[in-house]
């Protein structure tokens, strides 16, 4: 392991770029046509290399800097955060060096995407239905289904939010796997990912 | 020329512009106030009327065009899109009819409804773009600073702005190299979904591989020394009338809320 002060300017120095990865994940959505978000790898990616603060900052500062062109951005960065503390949670449980553990992870995620950003949605726009693509399915369901309105927006959201973060994990377990070990043992969780990291440590000491 | 761009620096930065000039503090806190008042209060005359202020500061500030592209964007996908589906969505207290359109009836108390809502989200949007529009995020990062925020949170904020550039960039060399391979980036769902992974992993890698020279690099210019910072751009400190006017904008949102406590309780 490197010295503490080497790590935590390493986790400093990703900061920047999970929160540009936030950005760039999404506007490849957009270049792909793809009706998801894909928002939120950054936040993981960090949250789940370098722990819980690091991943916080990311999610607050993407939302922020969304703000710039978007500033209703602003009510849902609790999310953002939200994300990073499960991925820094999951990591040190070892949850993303398994590919099952990590799509199961992925219904967390899409619960606090969905869920809990419906019930933000629910409060802000007035106790009512927002104005969101998820509208699009949420109106049918309270209108043809005939569900109550929270109840049409929840599973709405929870619904749409599913794929996206499905799609989400898998593609931040196919980087924990890409990153070299050498990069990884420099960062305050790569050692979850260093096979064997345990015995050497173990060892070492 | 030389001489008068060094000479610039000596004094504190300034444009000429009131609004513009303002300490960023001064600005933020008044921005946020008024947006924050618009929630507060929730009534479509208050809120449209800021949304008046807002396009008039940025117009004064010479950013208007700017302003309203954004704006403008804002009042379509939030308001229009809102007054319409609180026309399917709040029909329970609808009984004026105010027009008809193709058969749809529209319906007073469901449009007032919306527009309320419409008035605080773009209320409190509009001051939001109208303060990031008219403020530098280096001089927010300064003034930050001055407050004894570390500077690696102005670094954080810098760099990360930096970073969507350069990254973008890159995300689309990659995307076209990966094009140019064969990968498929049209057709159902789920091909356009697999050609998301070879475009972000190799952006992901590639930027984190760059972390630790830029680490190095840093470090050669005492990014890590803890020693007081010097700047090369100063901003003239928030002056006494400054404070007054951000304290009474302060206190104006919190008499308002205060009054819409009670006004509730009363109800």
């Amino acid at each position: 392991m490197a010295k503490q002060g080497k790590v935590n300017k390493l986790a400093l120095f990703l900061i920047p770029i999970g929160i540009a990865v936030n950005f760039i994940g999404g506007q490849i959505a957009i270049l792909l046509k793809l009706p998801l978000y894909l928002d939120s790898i950054g936040t993981i990616v960090v949250a789940a290399l370098c722990g819980y603060w690091p991943g916080i900052v990311v999610g607050l500062v993407s939302n922020i800097l969304n703000a710039i062109s978007s500033p209703t951005t602003l009510f849902y960065a609790p999310l953002n955060m939200a994300f990073a503390i499960v991925a820094a949670f999951l990591s040190q449980k070892g949850w993303f060096k398994s590919i099952w553990k990590t799509l199961v992870s992925s219904i967390f995620f899409a619960l606090i995407g969905g869920g809990v950003g419906a019930c933000i949605t629910w409060i802000v726009y007035g106790f009512d239905f927002g104005s969101g693509t998820s509208t699009i399915f949420s109106i049918p369901l309270h209108e043809v289904v005939g569900l109550p309105k929270f109840l049409a927006q929840f599973i709405a959201e929870s619904g749409i939010d599913v794929l996206d973060k499905v799609i989400t994990v898998l593609c931040c377990f196919s980087i924990f796997k890409a990153i070299p070990t050498r990069f990884l043992s420099k960062l305050p969780l790569g050692h979850v990912y260093i096979k064997d990291a345990d015995k050497v440590l173990e060892e070492a000491e | 020329m030389d001489m008068q761009f060094v000479n610039s620096f000596k004094s504190y930065q300034k444009v000429g512009n009131f609004w513009c000039d303002l300490y960023p503090l001064t600005k933020m806190i008044i921005c946020f106030s008024v947006g924050l008042s618009t929630i507060v209060v929730a009534d479509w005359r208050y809120g449209f009327a800021w949304c008046l202020f807002y396009f008039l500061f940025a117009a004064l500030a010479g950013c208007g065009k700017k302003f309203a592209k954004v704006f403008l964007v804002l009042f379509v996908v939030i308001g229009l899109f809102l007054t319409v589906i609180r026309q399917i969505g709040a029909r329970d207290v609808n009984t004026t009819v105010m027009f008809s359109l193709f058969g749809w009836k529209w319906h007073l108390e469901s449009f007032v409804i919306a527009m309320n809502i419409n008035s605080y989200m773009l209320g409190f949007a509009g001051a939001v773009l109208l303060f990031f529009n008219t403020t530098a995020m280096r001089d927010i990062m300064y003034s930050f600073e001055m407050l004894g925020v570390s500077h690696e949170t102005s670094f954080i904020m810098l760099s990360s702005m930096q970073n969507i550039i350069d990254l973008r960039k890159t995300s689309v060399t990659i995307l076209e190299s990966q094009k140019s391979r064969g990968i498929e980036t049209d057709g159902n769902v789920f091909l356009r979904i697999k050609a998301f992974f070879p475009t972000i992993g190799p952006l992901m890698l590639g930027a984190f591989s760059s972390t630790e020279e830029k680490s190095i690099a840093m470090d050669a210019r005492a990014f890590s020394v803890d020693r007081k910072h010097t700047y090369i751009r100063e901003l003239e400190p928030m002056t006494g009338k400054e404070k007054l006017l951000s304290a009474a904008f302060v206190v104006a949102l919190v008499a308002l809320l205060a009054a819409r406590i009670l006004l509730s309780i009363l109800k």
